[in-house]
């Protein structure tokens, strides 16, 4: 082969090559999808971050519009608007010499605790959580922030201590109000509990969304309506994890707020209280994989309010699984040999949380032994 | 004072709770006696007498005179070694709880004794693995035994530069809230990272292990204002000085993320080959998502302390989430060697092994970790403040 025709194959093979690598780049899911941030994690949004709000992302994305009643959306409610705190406009507890009360007045609701002499009375300022389970409440006394010692409990409909406290009588006055936040607490409550509460290391508690909004899974939209005016794809400009793996998804993304294996150092000390987190727990089962058909989304669509009836998830199950059948064994793992509907409600039983009064879906499939102690 | 040992602790109870004289009566009652048993129970009696009434030499003498008949008598050796030691002549009393073990190992206070003899006679690596033996097979409800032992634990650990595994032992003792010298001492050792015995401290440094060792014992038991005190006075006084900045970013770690992580820093610009101020630095990027800050702390970190199973860690997981799941990995591999009974450490290679698509291996490794996990709550369980030891470690008494 002379010089030339050396060359000239040179320049086909670099041609081809740069070609190939080109359409796989367009084959490439990321790209296609035009995503401008892979890594976007719901906790760490850049100090630059500029937000439009879910009414933007509804002009189009009316579809979703049911999103507004899902759990994440209503993880933080407003004071003002607060359903709980209207339906109970006055709420009590005792604790030893220290009494508590929470009443609403027009749009305010006050938070008072008394020892009899003295009293602390302060404004409710954020109400974190939707009432599925209970509310806890973020006040602020002296320039620092506090979580109430007690929080609101939707079983009982009443107070009780908020998990995680001490249920002991408070020392002091002061002490009786709640635990002071420092500003880790403070960064970790807002940043998943609202959305655009914390740009970068700084809390920005003047301008933000109540609960976790479109943009909060999603990245700001900004780019991606300008793409699309543009007459760019659907996808272009804007983050959708559906293009994680499972156990990025699952461990990482959603674990981000619903924890997963980076806190489990934590969680090994909680005990029973590990049930309320998903990701760890699903991570223990026998069927964990990196497969998208055992992460979160698989079983939930996160636009969508919690679906609770058991035989909604068992199409899941059966992705995997067979149904009912007289050959299957006992812990085979294919097959159940017992029922062939409502798997969850064998295999991934209630755990009831005494001090949130209520009842966890424990993610940690398993073929659950009667009287067996939870698996921590 | 009270006498640290009573009885034999960690003896069979149907042995140690009866006399020497009836603990003999378990050979079968079929099989004759001889002479020689008749002689070993008159020795036995005449050592018992001579122990309870502080005639020790006599003691250990007559004890001597059992033993060369019965050898392998546990109750011997152990009031042998009880006796020198309270003698304070270790190298014979290590002799006889060497001999105990060779006995009874499963015996966690004879571990113990021996552990506490070595100690004495300088054999340190050997006194760490004796003591360490000894806090796990556990030493019964020997709490005063136990409080030594765990003292005598983490000042070898911090001679042998495990500070951190000192940190946590010393840990143990905020539970009956004793805050004696000793304790703060050994904190302020382990807080500033000085592989220093208490015996081996200069005098001029004193002042700043005291100070920081109020600091780590406030830290330790959550009392969080005292020890902020402790390291305010620490900081201002010492503001220069290496291993002062690191503490207090981890003490700051869980409250203000970012003034930690200036802190850390700090102590990088003083001690720029501090590597636990690397991995510190590098989690918390890893929990940021900064990556490209994080790895190269954590590769750093891993090249400076091969055998650090925290820095293994990190840098396996940095790399697990850069999408280098080949090296991740590796490296966590190389860290669960380092570290086979952190839980952590299986977690994080199970969940690297599952991004490999290696599914057998992640389901290996997710038993292990929830097998550690059970275990670490089962010893949790079973820890419960005790005694501490007031200004030296007790000996043991041989007399009731």
């Amino acid at each position: 082969m002379n010089q030339t025709v050396k060359q000239q194959a040179l320049i086909v093979v670099t041609l081809v090559l740069t070609l190939l690598a080109l359409v796989l780049l367009m084959f490439d899911p990321l790209s296609v999808s035009g995503q401008v941030n892979r890594r976007w994690n719901p906790r760490r949004v850049p100090a630059d971050t500029v937000f439009l709000g879910d009414h933007v992302c509804l002009d189009c994305h009316k579809k979703f519009a049911s999103f507004g009643h899902s759990g994440m959306a209503m993880a933080m409610e407003q004071v003002g608007e607060s359903k709980i705190l209207s339906d109970n406009p006055q709420l009590t507890m005792r604790v030893g010499g220290y009494s508590y009360q929470i009443k609403r007045d027009g749009k305010q609701s006050f938070y008072s605790v008394t020892d009899g002499k003295d009293t602390i009375s302060l404004p409710i300022l954020y109400a974190f959580g939707q009432g599925k389970m209970g509310q806890t409440y973020v006040l602020q006394h002296e320039g620092k922030f506090y979580e109430s010692l007690v929080s609101f409990y939707n079983e009982p409909k009443s107070l009780d201590f908020t998990i995680g406290a001490p249920r002991l009588e408070p020392t002091s006055l002061l002490d009786a109000v709640g635990r002071v936040l420092t500003p880790n607490d403070v960064s970790n409550c807002f940043s998943c509990h609202a959305t655009g509460a914390v740009m970068g290391s700084q809390l920005r508690l003047d301008k933000f969304a109540h609960g976790v909004r479109c943009e909060s899974c999603h990245g700001p939209g900004g780019k991606h309506v300008a793409a699309v005016k543009e007459g760019e794809p659907g996808g272009t400009g804007i983050f959708n994890p559906k293009f994680l793996s499972g156990d990025e998804l699952t461990q990482q993304f959603c674990a981000s707020c619903h924890r997963g294996s980076d806190e489990f150092a934590l969680l090994k000390s909680m005990e029973i209280n590990n049930v309320r987190f998903q990701p760890y727990r699903i991570f223990h089962s026998k069927c964990y994989s990196d497969d998208r058909k055992i992460s979160c989304t698989a079983c939930h669509n996160p636009h969508e309010p919690l679906r609770e009836d058991p035989a909604h998830y068992d199409k899941r199950c059966l992705e995997c699984h067979t149904l009912k059948t007289k050959t299957a064994k006992a812990g085979d793992g294919t097959s159940c040999p017992v029922a062939d509907k409502n798997c969850t409600s064998c295999h991934m039983p209630k755990i009831e949380v005494k001090a949130a009064h209520f009842n966890f879906t424990d993610h940690y499939i398993r073929v659950v032994r009667p009287g067996e102690k939870f698996p921590n | 004072m009270a006498p640290l040992i009573l009885a034999t602790p960690g003896l069979d109870q149907s042995i140690s709770a009866q006399s020497p004289r009836k603990s003999r009566a378990k050979q079968p009652a079929s099989q004759p006696r001889t002479v020689a048993d008749s002689e070993f129970d008159r020795f036995v009696k005449l050592a018992d007498d001579a122990r309870l009434s502080d005639r020790l030499d006599e003691a250990i003498s007559l004890y001597g005179q059992a033993l060369k008949i019965k050898p392998k008598w546990p109750e011997g050796w152990w009031y042998v070694g009880a006796i020198f030691y309270q003698k304070d002549v270790y190298p014979q009393a290590r002799d006889a709880f060497q001999n105990l073990v060779a006995l009874e190992p499963q015996r966690g206070p004879a571990w113990a004794m021996l552990g506490l003899c070595q100690f004495q006679t300088g054999e340190l690596e050997r006194a760490a693995a004796a003591l360490e033996r000894s806090r796990s097979l556990g030493v019964n409800d020997h709490s005063e035994l136990a409080s030594v032992v765990r003292y005598h634990t983490a000042l070898l650990y911090i001679r042998f530069e495990y500070f951190e595994n000192a940190y946590e032992v010393l840990s143990e003792f905020t539970g009956v809230g004793n805050e004696s010298a000793k304790i703060i001492e050994a904190f302020g050792l382990a807080l500033l990272r000085m592989p220093l015995l208490p015996k081996e401290i200069p005098p001029p440094q004193r002042e700043k292990i005291l100070i920081a060792g109020r600091a780590g014992y406030s830290m330790a038991a959550r009392r969080m204002e005292p020890a902020r005190a402790a390291f305010d006075v620490l900081l201002a006084r010492y503001p220069n000085d290496p291993n002062v900045h690191y503490p207090y970013g981890v003490y700051m770690l869980a409250q203000d993320s970012d003034l930690a992580m200036k802190e850390f820093k700090r102590e990088l610009e003083i001690s720029p080959l501090h590597y636990p101020a690397m991995v510190q630095m590098a989690f918390e990027y890893l929990k940021r998502d900064q990556y490209e800050d994080a790895l190269p702390l954590a590769e750093k970190a891993a090249q400076l302390a091969p055998k650090l199973y925290a820095a293994r860690n990190v840098l396996g997981r940095l790399l697990l989430e850069v999408g280098q799941v080949d090296r991740a990995v590796k490296e966590l591999e190389e860290g669960v060697k380092l570290a086979p009974s952190s839980p952590e450490m299986h977690f994080a290679l199970a969940r690297a092994y599952t991004r490999a698509g290696r599914k057998q291996e992640a389901a290996r490794e997710r038993e292990i970790f929830k097998r550690l996990q059970d275990e670490y709550n089962q010893k949790k369980e079973l820890v419960k403040p005790d005694a501490v030891p007031d200004q030296k470690p007790e000996k043991p008494s041989s007399s009731p």
